[in-house]
């Protein structure tokens, strides 16, 4: 169960950002780069994340405990890229927002609103 | 890597000393390797997604920063810290000293010498009485500005002074600004009161003539910050002495170049600025009387930069005002109970005090950056 201040992360709509950063570490771990290049990806194009906003972001989901820094790994030379992974919280968060708009989408379809199939 | 990329890189991890340091510990080698990789990946896509890339990064990065300074609540931090609060609260009381300086200015304009039977008309018609030749009526019709110059420079010396000083040293305070305030209004308007200068010297000559007396002129604001703080009371006497040879040797140099004809070009303009040449020597050398040897560089550097750029910002200033507000009609004769009167006064003391704002903060800020054992007192406003 989640409670207070959880229970108010749950209730609140996710920018799309965040949503899209949090869809794709739910499928495995990654670093800065990759989460950006899969975000690209996975919102076919409509989402492209700047530096500053994929890390704003990312801060803001490791304060919130939605995410983790799992590892730091060196590709080549140069510093290593810290590997993020998302948490249970952040799954749940997730869920809950993914189970918000299907709510949405479903009074759409309910409605027959033209255009939604 | 190309010598472009390699640049933008640097100019990225640059702009990254923007954020906070404990977000900076977390992320800022991440955040550039990642750059890095995404201005590679764009470049290879080609120019138009190259560009797309820069303008998003620039646009973003304002926006984060902002968000990332609200979400540790480092806004107030910052608003609190030494150079903004001095910045701001100099702004304030040199705005308002500027407008209230503005309104002297214009009232001596206005009521001293535009009316027929003004005081300056009456100097004048004494002269002449007395002298029984026009020769040295350009000095004459001078004076009201210079009289105006030394009224706003007081008023400017109150503020500084109440910024800065202690009580025991207001006298000096004021002194030091009122005269460097006037020696950099004025040096170079005497000689628009003793010849039509941009005649003799052609476009392109009273260009670069203009921008020389402007770092003269800063100089001149610059060296408040010298002799006021200066324990050595010399560098106040010589300025004081400059304060009437300064304009008085100005003048007479420019009735002695157009008595022996020295008005063709380039003649005319290389003895100008032989003279502004000494007087900036003059100047520097009041600094380091002033014991100040080891920062007489940067009294250039805030006199090349400073005169220059103010008044540009000052004019936008001026001009984003006019298009609240209306354009301002200048009268050159106006009567005291016309009901134009009050709202010219309010716009020319709006004018100015944005003038003032600009370079309070300025000044605030330079003052805020000194180590804390250096740092003058400052009144709480």
């Amino acid at each position: 169960m989640i409670y207070g201040d959880k229970m108010k992360n749950l209730n609140q709509p996710l920018s799309e950002q965040t949503y899209y950063i949090l869809l794709s570490l739910q499928s495995e771990p990654k670093h800065g780069y990759a989460i950006a290049k899969d975000v690209h990806a996975i919102s076919k194009g409509r989402v492209t994340l700047s530096v500053s906003t994929l890390y704003t972001t990312l801060k803001r989901l490791l304060d919130d405990g939605w995410i983790r820094l799992l590892d730091e790994v060196s590709q080549g030379p140069g510093k290593p890229r810290k590997i993020y992974e998302i948490t249970k919280k952040g799954g749940n968060v997730l869920v809950a927002e993914i189970q918000r708009l299907d709510t949405l989408v479903s009074a759409a379809r309910l409605r027959r609103v033209e255009g939604i199939s | 890597m190309t010598g472009m990329f390699r640049l933008l890189v640097k100019l990225y991890s640059v702009l990254l000393n923007l954020y906070p340091t404990s977000f900076r510990k977390e992320f800022d080698a991440q955040m550039l390797l990642d750059f890095s990789d995404m201005a590679i990946d764009a470049k290879s896509k080609g120019w138009f997604p190259f560009f797309l890339f820069c303008t998003r990064e620039l646009v973003d990065f304002p926006v984060n920063l902002l968000k990332v300074y609200l979400e540790e609540g480092l806004v107030f931090r910052v608003l609190r810290s030494q150079p903004v609060n001095y910045g701001l609260r100099s702004a304030m009381v040199f705005g308002m000293a500027f407008g209230l300086a503005g309104l002297i200015s214009q009232w001596v304009v206005l009521q001293l010498v535009i009316p027929d039977n003004s005081i300056f008309g009456w100097i004048q018609v004494a002269y002449f009485d007395l002298f029984q030749t026009e020769h040295g009526f350009d000095f004459i019709n001078w004076l009201p500005s210079a009289l105006g110059s030394i009224l706003t420079g007081i008023v400017i010396g109150t503020a500084f002074a109440f910024l800065f000083a202690d009580r025991t040293k207001w006298a000096g305070y004021i002194l030091t600004a009122m005269l460097c305030w006037f020696l950099h209004q004025e040096i170079f308007g005497i000689w628009f009161y003793a010849t039509n200068l941009p005649f003799y010297l052609g476009t392109k000559h009273f260009i670069v003539l203009s921008y020389a007396s402007s770092i003269l002129s800063g100089a001149f604001l610059g060296l408040i910050f010298y002799v006021s703080k200066s324990e050595n009371r010399i560098s106040l006497r010589l300025l004081s002495i400059g304060g009437i040879t300064y304009p008085l040797v100005a003048y007479i140099y420019m009735k002695l170049l157009l008595k022996f004809l020295i008005i063709e070009t380039p003649w005319m303009f290389n003895a100008l600025m032989i003279l502004l040449v000494v007087y900036i020597g003059s100047v520097i050398l009041i600094a380091v009387i002033s014991n100040s040897i080891r920062r007489v560089p940067w009294l250039v550097i805030f006199g090349a930069v400073l005169p220059l750029l103010l008044p540009r910002i000052s004019y936008w200033s001026s001009y984003l005002v006019s298009l609240l507000i209306g354009p301002i009609n200048f009268p050159y004769e106006l009567p005291l109970d016309s009901p134009e009167y009050w709202p010219l006064m309010f716009r020319i003391a709006i004018d100015n005090a944005i003038y003032g704002l600009l370079l309070g903060l300025i000044i605030g800020v330079m003052f805020g950056l000194l180590p804390k054992g250096r740092l003058p007192q400052v009144t709480t406003v």
